[in-house]
């Protein structure tokens, strides 16, 4: 299930841009040059199971993928 | 699975396109990013729920390419950065939104959509900066209703090669320690065209000591307060041209010293209290020229080189001295009343000896 979950404007104005406003912020601009920087994210859907040491999660076939 | 990140734009909630190169809202070349979107992107946003920075993958940064090159986000997360350039069509309101897609393919959720709103002016609050320090200053232009403010440490056109202008056709205020084309290579104009009297408080100043003075040029009265000081001391005096009264309280100096005076031009009277000098002990002295009124105790090109003259048409009172002690005298003229003792009642004219001949 991907997922565009933030954004931040920037400046072009160096090889990492000043930030326009603060993340997940809209901006106003009259015209102009504008960098945007967008998240993206792939979380695994399974099962969260409980074991001894903790929490893991097990995915619809079957294979525990990571503990969370 | 691995996705290939497109980025695309809608106005107005309109039909999503997908950017590229061409005009309009388009990629345009960034001087800090690589051609072809192999720039690859560090993580800069907070990471999504259930995960960390740990999970980031590195994404891509494009000028030029869209969608960038695929990537694999299993269970993990990216940052895909593109650098674009708004449609200059854009009206004021107008909304532009921001997706990616996979390829074309939507997303599966979107949590948050960026969105940029066009604007006409801009609003300056807290302590700005206008055009810091850049090579060639740009131009503020407003033409809203709405007082524009730079309070705290505001600096217009500061220290630039080529200062741009500021235009105003509302008040403006510059409180604090505020210095407007200060020691610039070639001073910049700030012009008023409003008929709200412009006021610099605190200690103000004026086209300081540049190379080439600027110029000041007012359509309302001024008002210099505390210590104010206008051309001081520079190569090639400025000029200040008024309409209206102006007053110079405590110790004011007009050009005071310069190598090559400049001149002060009024059309109403004027006056100087306390210790004033006109265009005082300079290599070549000035003219004074005035149609109404000279009080005492002026002195006149006092101890000069080579005298100026004084041309009056009305009255001098108190303790007059004209071209005292010059190596060569200059000459003083008087058409109507000297009500006070002078040496010979009516025309008189001084030789370059230092002696009187009444002229009948």
């Amino acid at each position: 299930m991907t997922t565009q979950f933030g954004f931040q404007f920037y400046n072009d104005d160096g090889a990492d841009g000043t930030a326009l406003a603060a993340e997940d912020t809209h901006i106003s601009v009259s015209e102009g040059v504008v960098r945007l920087r967008i998240g993206v994210s792939q979380p695994l859907t399974g099962t969260v199971v409980k074991t001894s040491d903790g929490k893991i999660v097990k995915t619809s076939d079957g294979k525990i993928v990571r503990v969370v | 699975m691995a996705n290939q990140f497109q980025l695309e734009y809608r106005v107005n909630a309109g039909a999503w396109t997908t950017l590229t190169g061409a005009s309009g809202t388009a990629l345009i070349d960034s001087a800090y990013i690589a051609s072809s979107g192999t720039d690859t992107t560090a993580a800069r946003l907070t990471a999504p729920a259930d995960m960390t920075t740990g999970n980031f993958v590195a994404g891509y940064i494009s000028d030029d390419t869209n969608p960038v090159a695929a990537i694999e986000i299993v269970d993990s997360y990216t940052e895909i950065e593109f650098c674009f350039e708004l449609d200059d069509t854009l009206s004021t309101s107008d909304e532009v939104e921001f997706r990616l897609t996979d390829n074309g393919a939507v997303l599966d959720t979107y949590s948050i959509t960026p969105k940029i709103t066009m604007i006409a002016s801009q609003i300056l609050t807290g302590a700005p900066a206008i055009s810091d320090a850049p090579a060639t200053a740009g131009t503020l232009i407003t033409a809203s209703s709405v007082l524009q403010a730079l309070s705290g440490v505001a600096s217009i056109a500061t220290a630039t090669g080529t200062p741009g202008s500021l235009t105003a056709n509302q008040a403006r205020v510059l409180a604090g320690v505020v210095s407007i084309s200060s020691s610039l290579a070639t001073a910049g104009t700030v012009k008023s065209d409003s008929t709200i009297p412009q006021t610099l408080s605190g200690s103000p100043s004026v086209c300081e000591s540049p190379s080439t003075a600027g110029s000041l040029t007012a359509n309302q009265a001024r008002i210099l307060t505390g210590t104010a000081s206008i051309s001081e001391a520079t190569a090639t005096a400025g000029t200040v041209a008024i309409q209206a009264s102006i007053v110079l309280t405590g110790t004011p100096s007009v050009s005071q010293s310069p190598a090559t005076p400049g001149s002060l031009t009024a059309g109403t009277p004027q006056s100087l209290s306390g210790v004033a000098a006109i265009s005082e002990a300079p290599a070549t002295a000035g003219a004074y020229t005035t149609g109404i009124i000279a009080r005492a105790p002026p002195s006149l090109a006092a101890a000069e080189a080579t005298a100026g003259s004084v041309v009056l048409g009305i009255v001098l009172t108190g303790v007059v001295s004209e071209a005292d002690a010059p190596a060569a005298a200059g000459s003083f003229f008087s058409g109507l009343v000297l009500d006070r003792p002078i040496i010979k009642p009516g025309v008189t004219k001084l030789t370059p000896a230092y002696g009187v001949t009444k002229i009948t």
